[in-house]
């Protein structure tokens, strides 16, 4: 049996020396031995032929694929039984060869063998034992991450493919296989000639007791040659798709092709979001690459038919199962998430290192909550033998209790019905002009597009939308607040606040949106920003942190969810910029030096700026038009209640809602909290959030004007939120404070007072709102079933509503589709009034005359409703108008009419132009910059050495 | 300066001066306070958007029909012209014109039939017009009012009411009516939806739907269209004496405080009906207004109203020494909005009163001739009326200037002539009847006439 050993070198100076004296020390020398070398500009060659004599090498031209040096190779050597391949970074243990052949002894049928590669220069670590390639074209070695070898892996075993680095074949079928393909010249090459020997009926191996060294330097892009350019991603990322493409079965060509398209778009994004662009625009560059060439595919295929003599099942066995991929990529996501949550958690400890760091100590670590998480038993067991995990999940099933009502399609008070399909909502942000009343060009609101998001997520259902937001509102709240109050503890003390404490904070602010009568009110843009707005304050806490690049990601983050608060809050970025001016104010007198650094002011500065940019498309529009009001409305229906002294001073919206007792009892203890000497400062600066925010409600309250349809005045309903966040942040402090130098010191009532003191409010609160339960009825339709049908086929079939009677004046709607839905209340409030139409419905309901049925029909008027209780003499005037058709109402008291001239075929119509196009794409575009920039800087997996 | 040195002076300090934080704990939560109080609660005013006055170009008025009898027609403005009168009804004549010139007032013989009066134009403002019938009854023609409220009505014989619905349109109206009894709502499903086809004039005799029921009361709605609605009762008629028709006055709505004004002096019959149209009990009480005071009646009780339901009270002996010694009416106060009217027998002539419309301008009544009183009462604030009688050529036969005022009534009695009563109020309302008493006794609201029209104001809403 002889065996020639074929060593390819490409600058590979620096491992040569050590790979020549592996081989030569080998304990069954090869027979033969040839090397070829691929024009490297180092000594590679040189060193060649010293070991092996001037004979030994081929020298080949730049630029060489290794397919063609191995072809080179073979046709300088004289004839043997086994070809050994090796690399100029494979560095054979001295038995590699020796238990190579001894496999093939003991298995006859092996054609092909592959050592175990360790890793080089750590030697431990294994890094391939057989590879096969997943149905995403992921290289798979069924290993995990920087595994030591400790022989886990050490039964021979087959393969679909081995590395050729140490690869021992058959010449015969090496040459029968038509070697490498040269259209793979670097990577993944081994894995196609493994599935085509595979394809073929050969049978391929792996020997663990065979070991070879790799330092896998092109892969890794230590070296780099012409053919594998600066993008080795590219190149890999193309070889694995021509590698599937290529090998896969006819009828899965197709289908394949389709999900390598899909796939890729998503690994993209992936990338992107781990700010990996260049590896991104590598992952579609492939994919165009070998999209754009489908003959080289078309080739390969054809050259691989007449082989193929191996059944289909034969094949799958050796590929790895359909699901691995979905596994990885959920991995990659939780791995990702993870990454992201943890961002600003640790910015307490921190900072507390880096303190320590520079006064020479070692940091200790903070608290042993990590290790507790971490411990291994059931999930089961730690909740039912942990108080504290019990109250937080009676507490999560209270709210869901709480918010029964939101089950299901839910509508009423500000909240008006959702749309029928998440697409609508999609239809409504692209759209310039709106059919809504007589066509508008009011931009939708800013929080369209993050409801539409979440409706799309949900199979498309904006109802589940909708309901989603009024169910997850509270608990996200307290995951949030927790978070956050947690870092806030640690900044305390080491130690940390009690959890009890932390607890019963966090569950106070859930309760807010409940007991401040957003909740019962509909007023869901108050419970989507109070359900965001800890983890904003968690993502500002970011700004302390002593590394830039966290602060500046901190930065980015608070960006985008201010952007999305305040899509749904807009007063909440008044607050925000009135309060970084206060820190700034304070910064430069304080400590002006670390000011004026980039890296501090930067970051708020960056979160400021790019988050009304991140709403353009609907900022822009408004302030184009002057529409100034806009600006500072609340979500839902016009106009909100407003809110005064009192109700602020009490966490409620307004005089009628809300449950009053919750606010009092936390502005007592907030008043309470400034008692404690030791954390009287960062009471203070909670109560100086409040300040502020007490202060933007003072200045906006004085803003009111009258719209076309209602009056206006800034909704405050966000201010209340972010007063009663910083209390409870105060309380929480406070009491944090009071139970650490209580701690064996003081009697066991102080604890448990504080403690009853922080959890009454979310005690009664809850108490209140699940006896309250409700969910404010909708006022009753007043358009008869039959035009509602007519007019969801158009907004040609708008039916005209009339309210009121002659006494107090008339006012008067369109509907048109579906109605006003979530979403459009805002529009309809910020139209401007259509004179030329009131007109028209002045003259309507007191001297009709056919001109102005005429015109209703051209509005796209098709049906007129006087609404109950119907003033009789407009009725009447109505009933003797010629051009209406008198039509039944939805009650005794209500009336309708047709209008005879009204073909439903004229009316506004929704329209999008490029200039709306053209802000929603930056709008996209800015928005996956700025989430880029917010996740975690590298993957937790790249992090790895 | 030693270390020393600097934390003693730091000590001392500290002894009678508070630190920086403790000072901003006190400030910056008093300063958060004092900022939220200056914060103003906007709340959203009840806009009210009254309609604007524009000039009325048409006015209709439609008089019942009646067996036999006289049309006065005069105008409280000053144009003068023809008006269009035409009978309702199939096969009706063509319509005649007949000439208005006020102060004058017109007096013609149509036919039995309902009858329609058309003004046109200047001649639209102050149109009014007055049906008289067999013996002394009258009554003002009204224009369509899409709701009308009556009480005291019958289902019985001798005391029959049958309402007329004239619709003056060509378009066909529709008209809802739903009855009330003195044990509640009365089930007719055949009085709901009831099609009065286009310039015609449809009884609806209640005898026939609700049979056998005394001391029913009425709503009346206009869901369709424009009609007039009057309610005819026959009182008597059985065996012996002579069967008398009177027009019993309806509402336009229900109200708590109800002026009812027109007693007819002497000996007689005198009875009450009360609806309570709400859904919940209602308390009334009864006062009578005499030319001193506004005062409770010995034995008269305070009345509780079940919800829906109807009652009658007898005052015959109560008001028989009333009116004699000057009363001019009743207020009857509902706890809720409740529907009155007053029948007396007197004599053997039967009349209906009810609260008739309050007057703040100019009001008329046309009326036939006989021995006339004018009484007024229910003056919110003292007030000054003006009472000008006139013959049927417009000339003044009497002015009397009165003053009026609230928790009083007073009597105007002027000349047998008088077909014209004009009634201008300064600084209060008040509300009016004649009383003509010839061979039987007529009472006649005085009504305010419309003089303009009403354009609602028209605003956007929000959907």
């Amino acid at each position: 049996m002889t065996v020639t050993a074929l060593l390819v070198s490409h600058a590979g100076a620096q491992w040569l020396p050590l790979v020549l004296q592996g081989i030569e020390a080998q304990t069954r020398a090869p027979d033969f031995r040839v090397a070829v070398d691929t024009g490297g500009k180092d000594e590679s060659a040189e060193l060649v032929v010293e070991a092996w004599g001037d004979d030994a090498l081929t020298s080949a031209p730049r630029g060489t694929g290794f397919g063609e040096a191995v072809a080179l190779g073979l046709g300088a050597a004289p004839d043997s039984d086994w070809v050994w391949l090796l690399h100029d970074d494979a560095n054979p243990a001295p038995t590699a060869l020796a238990e190579l052949l001894a496999a093939t002894e003991a298995d006859p049928e092996a054609d092909v063998l592959g050592p175990k590669l360790r890793e080089w220069p750590s030697l431990r670590r294994l890094l391939e034992l057989g590879i096969t390639i997943t149905g995403t074209g992921r290289r798979e070695t069924g290993l995990e991450r920087g595994e030591y070898d400790q022989g886990q892996h050490d039964d021979v075993r087959a393969a679909l493919a081995v590395n050729t680095a140490g690869m021992l074949v058959r010449r015969e079928v090496l040459t029968r296989l038509g070697g490498f393909d040269p259209e793979l010249p670097v990577f993944g090459n081994d894995v196609d000639f493994g599935w085509r020997a595979a394809a073929a009926g050969y049978r391929t191996i792996v020997v663990p007791q065979a070991v070879v060294f790799h330092a896998e330097a092109a892969h890794r892009g230590v070296r780099r040659t012409p053919l594998t350019g600066r993008h080795t991603h590219y190149q890999e990322r193309r070889a694995a798709l021509y590698t599937l493409l290529a090998n896969c079965r006819t009828r899965a060509l197709a289908f394949q092709t389709v999900r390598l398209g899909f796939g890729t778009l998503l690994r993209a994004i992936g990338f992107l979001l781990v700010r990996s662009v260049g590896q991104a625009a590598d992952e579609l560059a492939a994919l165009l690459s070998i999209y754009v060439h489908p003959g080289q595919i078309h080739r390969a295929r054809a050259r691989r038919r007449p082989l193929v003599s191996a059944s289909p099942e034969e094949i799958r066995r050796l590929l790895p199962p359909w699901w691995l991929p979905y596994r990885h990529g959920l991995d990659t996501v939780s791995d990702f998430l993870a990454a992201a949550s943890h961002q600003a958690q640790d910015v307490a400890e921190r900072r507390r290192a880096a303190g320590l760091a520079a006064r020479g100590a070692v940091p200790v670590a903070a608290s042993g909550e990590e290790d507790e998480l971490t411990e291994d038993s059931g999930w089961v067991a730690r909740l039912v033998t942990n108080p504290l995990a019990l109250a937080v999940t009676a507490f999560l099933v209270l709210a869901v209790i709480g918010a029964r009502a939101a089950w299901g399609p839910v509508s009423g008070g500000a909240l008006s019905p959702a749309p029928g399909r998440a697409a609508d909502w999609w239809t409504l942000y692209l759209q310039q002009w709106h059919p809504l009343v007589n066509g508008t060009d009011v931009p939708a609101p800013a929080y369209v597009p993050v409801l539409a998001l979440v409706g799309t997520l949900l199979a498309g259902s904006a109802t589940a939308a909708v309901s989603a937001l009024l169910v997850l509102a509270i608990p996200v709240a307290l995951w949030g607040a927790w978070r956050f109050l947690r870092v806030t503890g640690h900044l305390v003390s080491a130690a940390g606040v009690s959890r009890w404490i932390l607890a019963g904070g966090a569950a106070a602010y859930a309760m807010v949106p409940a007991t401040s009568g957003a909740w019962g009110a509909g007023r869901f843009g108050l419970l989507a920003s109070a359900a965001l707005l800890p983890w904003l304050a968690h993502a500002a806490l970011g700004f302390g942190d002593p590394d830039p690049d966290r602060r500046w990601r901190a930065g980015w983050r608070c960006a985008l969810l201010l952007a999305v608060a305040g899509a749904f809050t807009p007063v909440l970025w008044v607050v925000a910029v009135v309060l970084a001016l206060v820190v700034l104010v304070a910064g430069v007198v304080l400590a002006p030096r670390t000011v004026r650094r980039r890296s501090v002011f930067g970051p708020p500065l960056v979160a400021l700026v790019v988050a009304p940019l991140l709403v353009l498309p609907w900022l822009a529009p408004l302030v184009v038009a002057g529409r100034w009001p806009g600006l500072l409305l609340d979500a839902g229906r016009l106009p909100a209640d407003s809110t005064g002294f009192v109700d602020l001073l009490l966490g409620r919206l307004d005089s009628v809602s809300g449950f009053p007792v919750a606010g009092g009892i936390v502005l007592v203890l907030a008043v309470l909290a400034l008692v404690p000497r030791a954390s009287r400062l960062l009471v203070l600066l909670c109560w100086l959030v409040a300040l502020v925010a007490a202060g933007v409600a003072a200045l906006a309250s004085h803003l009111s004007t009258d719209l076309a349809a209602t009056p206006w005045w800034p909704g405050l309903g966000g201010l209340v939120l972010v007063i009663q966040g910083a209390w409870i942040t105060a309380v929480v402090v406070a009491a944090g404070e009071v139970l650490a130098v209580a701690r064996g010191r003081a009697p066991r009532a102080v604890g448990v007072l504080v403690a009853v003191a922080v959890a009454l409010t979310p005690v009664l609160g809850m108490t209140w709102w699940i006896a309250r339960g409700t969910f404010p009825e909708d006022t009753a339709d007043t358009v008869p079933a039959y035009m509602v049908q007519s007019s969801e086929t158009g907004p040609a079939h708008g039916v005209l509503l009339i309210d009121g009677d002659t006494e107090s004046g008339l006012r008067y709607t369109v509907r048109r589709g579906d109605g006003t839905t979530v979403g459009e209340d805002e529009i309809g409030a910020l139209s401007p009034e259509d004179g030329d139409f009131t007109e028209d419905v002045a003259a309507l309901v007191s001297t009709p005359t056919l001109a102005v049925m005429r015109s209703l029909a051209g509005h796209g008027i098709e049906y007129v409703v006087l609404e109950a209780p119907a003033d009789g003499r407009i009725a009447a005037t109505l009933d003797a108008a010629t051009g209406l058709a008198q039509a039944s109402a939805e009650d005794r008291s209500a009336r309708a009419w047709r209008v005879t001239g009204s073909a439903g075929d004229v009316g506004p119509e929704g329209r999008s132009t490029w200039g709306r196009g053209v802000l929603v794409g930056l709008q996209g575009l800015l928005l996956v910059v700025v989430a880029v920039l917010a996740a975690p800087s590298r993957s937790s997996r790249e992090r790895e050495p | 300066m030693s270390a020393g040195g600097s934390r003693r002076r730091g000590r001392a300090r500290r002894s009678w001066r508070p630190d920086l934080v403790t000072v901003l704990a006190v400030i910056v939560p008093v300063a958060t306070v004092a900022a939220l109080g200056t914060v103003r609660a906007s709340t959203a005013p009840a806009v009210e958007l009254p309609p604007t006055q524009v000039p009325l170009t048409r006015s209709d008025l439609v008089c019942p029909a009646a067996p036999d009898g006289a049309l006065l027609l005069g105008s409280s403005s000053a144009a003068s012209g023809s008006v269009q009168v035409s009978d309702l009804g199939p096969g009706s004549d063509p319509a005649t014109r007949e000439q208005v010139h006020p102060p004058a007032v017109t007096e013609s013989t149509p036919g039995q039939a309902a009858v329609v009066i058309t003004a046109r134009g200047a001649l639209a403002p102050g149109l009014v017009a007055t049906r008289t019938g067999s013996r002394l009854s009258a009554t003002g023609c009204a224009a369509p009012q899409p709701e009308s409220w009556f009480a005291g009505l019958g289902a019985r014989a001798g005391h029959d009411t049958v309402l007329e619905l004239d619709n003056p349109d060509a378009g066909a109206a529709v008209v809802d009516i739903d009855l009330y009894s003195p044990r509640g709502a009365v089930s007719a499903p055949d009085l709901l939806g009831i099609r009065v086809p286009g310039r015609t004039s449809l009884e609806v005799d209640l005898a026939h739907v609700a049979p056998r029921r005394r001391d029913l009361g009425a709503r009346v709605v206009v869901s369709r269209g424009r009609a007039v609605v009057t309610a005819a009762d026959r009182v008597g008629g059985l065996g012996a004496g002579e069967g008398d028709t009177e027009w019993i006055p309806g509402q336009a709505a229900p109200q708590t405080e109800n002026t009812l004004v027109g007693l007819v002096p002497g000996q007689g019959s005198r009875v009450l009906s009360v609806l309570n149209p709400g859904s919940e009990e209602t308390r009334v009480t009864i006062k009578v207004i005499s030319a001193e005071s506004v005062f409770t009646p010995s034995g008269v009780d305070e009345l509780a109203l079940a919800p829906g339901s109807t009652a009658q009270v007898p005052l015959d002996e109560v008001l028989s020494k009333a009116a004699d010694q000057g009363a001019v009416g009743l207020l009857v106060s509902g706890s809720a909005p409740v529907v009155t009217s007053l029948a007396s027998e007197v004599g053997d002539d039967v009349t209906v009163s009810a609260p008739g419309p309050r007057i703040t301008e100019e009001g008329v009544a046309l009326i036939p001739r006989g021995t006339t009183r004018v009484q007024l009462a229910g003056a919110t604030t003292t007030g000054v009326a003006v009472v000008v009688a006139r013959d049927a050529d417009g000339a003044t036969l009497r002015r009397q200037r009165v003053e009026v005022g609230p928790d009083r009534g007073l009597s105007v009695r002027v000349p047998a002539d008088t077909v014209s009563v004009a009634l201008n109020v300064s600084g209060t309302g008040v509300v009016a009847a004649v009383t003509v008493e010839q061979r039987g006794v007529a009472v006649l609201p005085v009504v305010e006439p419309a003089r303009h029209g009403y354009r609602p104001t028209v605003r956007p809403g929000l959907g």
